[in-house]
């Protein structure tokens, strides 16, 4: 960050668009035959027996430009359910400033915690953003894998990855830490791309009215879906009546009753509103930025590196005034 | 602090924590490119409209971990919170200041971007504003410690409100105003209706201060009693008419029963009494003038014996030599009587200053509806004015004063006010505008008043009013305040036996 001192900056505030998503949900999607209406439909019943719920997100926002790049933060947090009460911790903001000269570097940098960063050939600065974050969070999961026993551990997105990068390995290790600590691995995908004739899978059981859970075996994975590397058993879960369903990854390793067990856990110790962990939905909640929070990052760069604050015009607005497409091309 | 709107005369300024600015102070908005700067009082504080504060608000208390320790190594979340509690100021503007002479203009707009903002000290606005002049009344200080002194000349000719809820202070700042008045030599006349100024010549421990030679008490009916021939016939009938009621038909038979006796040289309480009952005339005419007659004569306040009588001309010459108050004590008085003890004083004052026998008097009068006839306001603020009388009104009831009277006063102090309808009516002075008023009073502590008008060069500013070092008296009494006073005196007692006899080591 020192190499931006007494720079002139832009900032940003615009919260609702600029929320990064991570790599993982950016998913290839993945197309099932038609054996998935063979797969019967498990009901889940709850199994309140106090086990802890942990949950971890991490999220991204862009907070200015300067003349050679992007200023973005990252920040994620960690969520505790002990037998109903809520603890939080967050770790971050962390400011980074990434030009097209330092790129390079930070890839290399976060390649430690996010394999799929160094081997890859990222082009936009905004990727590099994104790839920030799944490093905080790989980062953070390995940190929580380790440190603690006899839970479930809840993560966004799914425990999968692309063949051609060594994301999986970490995912893989990450996984094994955590069983080897007696934990249970979960992941929760909001906008989940597997389909079925090219309607959304999560469709086949939303009109169940109890709690329930679809298996898709490997099996029934189209071959055009197998370039990715699935650590995580897929099953199409909801787990309250009247709540959404959720594509479900459960920790591939462990036994098939256990992975439907350690599913009946989290609806039995943590609330599930509108059929997702509400741990879950409060990392989400603390990690991502308010425009306030954005406003206090801006001030910290201005106040610690002497970025001067300056407003470059829009062209496109400039030119176009209302006409200018909204601001789709900028 | 940073420029954000105006509109009209208000500014709104965005001010962070580290700023310190409170209500009633007042900023310099310095616009170098004009090369003129803006006076602004800030009326009010608010929360700016910090975009995300809602949705921080909401997220926090979803934790049940108040003592939550974030992992932040560059220490961001100090900058958030910072921003968080950022404040938006209401500012009212009052003038504009160019190569150091401040001027009322308003008209103009300081850049936004260019402006510097900065807090004005009160003490440097008063001076820029030549507040100060030869005759200083020390009122206290300002919200920023800062001495204010105000110029007496500036209550000279003028008419005064004092007003404020209960127990907050009024009295004791008319107490303050009276003894700063007849420190320069000026005279004044308190209409005293609870008795809590006939002190102001004792300091606290009870000895004489230096007051004591200028502060007269009088007390009707017992050390203040005038005889027929010095009220005179004008006064008599005034009193007759507007404290008594008397009808003008049977105020006309007085009149001549009046002359009658004056031409025969037998005017007395006595006479006129025998006169009433021989007097040819209507049986009610005669009625009405007997029940009049007996309740002057049930005052105490007149009297046949000139040895007795107060000659109020010659003590107000007196007191008018080397200033002093004449404490008029009502406390003692019926409603009536208030009434025509007042008529008396109010009358004679006119005519004594329309003779010039007399120096112009400084008049106090406290909860002035109790006593003061409908007509006298408008006398007071307009006619009486000429002849030298100039009132300040005291009352923790402000619609018991005409609206005309706050809206021609000439220095308004103004005590907290909670009330609504209380703020709704004090807020028609013509001194500041409502939004103003109503903000600041809502909030002013107790002894703390906001002072309008003259004495400030119309630069409204809260004063916290300094302790008198005389007997002020204006405290209420308390029954439980006095039982704990007794108890602890017994205790105090019991003890002290208990240790003479030995019983306590």
């Amino acid at each position: 960050m020192s190499e931006i001192r007494d720079e002139c900056f832009q900032p940003w505030i615009d919260v609702e668009s600029q929320h990064v998503e991570k790599i993982e949900e950016q998913e290839n999607v993945i197309e099932v035959d038609g054996e998935v209406l063979a797969s019967p439909i498990l009901p889940l019943k709850p199994i309140p027996d106090g086990t802890p719920v942990i949950a971890i997100d991490a999220s991204c926002i862009k907070v200015g430009e300067t003349r050679s790049g992007v200023i973005c933060a990252i920040r994620s947090a960690v969520v505790w359910n002990e037998e109903g009460k809520y603890r939080c911790l967050r770790i971050g903001p962390f400011p980074f400033h990434i030009t097209r000269e330092n790129r390079k570097k930070i890839l290399s940098f976060i390649g430690r915690f996010s394999p799929t960063v160094f081997s890859s050939s990222i082009t936009f600065l905004i990727e590099i953003q994104s790839q920030l974050c799944s490093a905080l969070e790989r980062c953070v999961q390995v940190a929580i894998s380790r440190s603690v026993s006899n839970s479930i551990i809840l993560f966004d997105g799914a425990l999968s990855a692309r063949l051609s990068n060594s994301d999986a390995d970490l995912l893989t290790q990450i996984l094994k830490k955590a069983r080897d600590n007696s934990n249970a691995v979960i992941s929760f995908s909001k906008a989940s791309t597997v389909k079925f004739l090219g309607r959304r899978i999560t469709d086949l059981i939303a009109k169940q009215r109890e709690p329930c859970l679809l298996e898709i075996n490997e099996s029934m994975l189209l071959v055009s879906s197998r370039i990715l590397r699935l650590l995580g058993k897929i099953y199409i879960g909801k787990l309250s009546g009247r709540g959404y369903a959720f594509r479900i990854d459960v920790d591939k390793m462990l036994p098939k009753e256990v992975q439907i067990i350690v599913i009946q856990r989290v609806i039995g110790n943590d609330i599930v509103f509108q059929g997702y962990p509400e741990t879950l939905r409060l990392a989400h909640i603390f990690s991502t930025f308010t425009a306030s929070d954005v406003i206090g990052i801006q001030r910290f760069l201005a106040k610690e590196y002497g970025l001067k604050i300056v407003n470059w015009p829009n062209l496109r607005r400039v030119l176009f005034g209302p006409f200018g497409t909204g601001g789709a091309g900028d | 602090m940073r420029l954000y709107k105006k509109t009209g005369k208000t500014i709104h300024i965005i001010s962070f924590p580290d700023e310190d600015v409170e209500k009633g102070c007042y900023l310099l908005i310095e616009d170098k490119r004009a090369g003129k700067s803006i006076v602004a009082l800030v009326i009010d504080i608010q929360f700016a409209n910090v975009p995300g504060i809602m949705e921080e608000l909401l997220r926090e208390p979803l934790i049940d971990d108040p003592k939550r320790e974030d992992i932040d190594p560059f220490n961001i979340t100090s900058h958030i919170l910072y921003v968080q509690d950022a404040r938006l100021l209401i500012c009212k503007i009052q003038g504009t200041i160019k190569d150091d002479n401040i001027t009322s203009d308003t008209s103009w707009l300081p850049s936004r971007t260019h402006s510097t903002i900065y807090r004005l000290p009160i003490e440097r606005l008063l001076k820029m504003a030549d507040i100060s002049g030869k005759y200083l009344i020390s009122l206290g200080e300002t919200i920023e410690m800062s001495p204010i002194v105000i110029d007496a000349s500036n209550l000279d000719g003028k008419l005064n409100v004092i007003t404020g809820r209960k127990g907050v202070g009024k009295s004791h700042l008319s107490k303050l105003l009276v003894l700063g008045l007849i420190r320069h030599g000026a005279t004044a006349i308190v209409l005293d209706l609870n008795g809590e100024y006939k002190n102001l010549g004792l300091s606290v421990d009870g000895k004489k201060n230096e007051f004591y030679d200028r502060i007269r008490v009088l007390i009707p009916s017992k050390n203040f009693k005038v005889t027929l021939r010095q009220t005179g016939l004008s006064v008599i009938i005034g009193i007759l008419i507007h404290a008594l009621c008397l009808p003008g038909t049977s105020a006309r038979e007085f009149k001549h029963i009046w002359r009658f006796l004056e031409e025969r040289k037998m005017l007395s309480l006595h006479e006129i009494g025998e006169a009433i009952r021989r007097w040819q005339c209507n049986q009610q005419v005669k009625d009405a003038l007997f029940s009049r007659y007996y309740a002057l004569l049930h005052t105490g306040f007149f009297t046949d014996d000139p040895n007795e009588a107060t000659d109020f001309e010659a003590l107000l010459q007196k007191v008018g030599e080397e200033g002093g108050a004449i404490i008029i004590d009502l406390s003692g008085l019926a409603p009536v009587d208030r009434q025509i003890v007042v008529e008396y004083i109010l009358m004679k004052l006119q005519d004594l200053l329309s003779q010039w026998k007399i120096r112009p008097i400084f008049l106090f009068a406290e909860e002035a509806h109790l006593y003061l006839r409908e007509t006298y306001w408008d006398d007071v603020i307009t006619r009486m004015r000429h002849f030298g009388i100039f009132a300040t009104f005291i009352t923790n009831q402000p619609n018991t004063i005409k609206e005309n009277i706050y809206r021609q006063a000439d220095n308004i102090f103004i005590f907290n006010f909670v009330n609504e309808h209380d703020l709704e009516f004090i807020s028609r002075t013509a001194k500041v505008d409502a939004e103003t008023l109503i903000s600041i009073v809502r909030d002013l502590p107790p002894h703390h008043c906001l002072v309008l008008g003259d004495v400030v060069k119309n630069f409204p500013v809260i004063v916290k009013v300094r302790p008198l070092s005389v007997q002020t008296m204006g405290e209420t009494r308390l029954f439980f305040k006095e039982r704990n006073i007794e108890e602890l005196g017994i205790e105090r007692e019991t003890n002290l036996h208990a240790l003479q006899r030995g019983e306590i080591p």
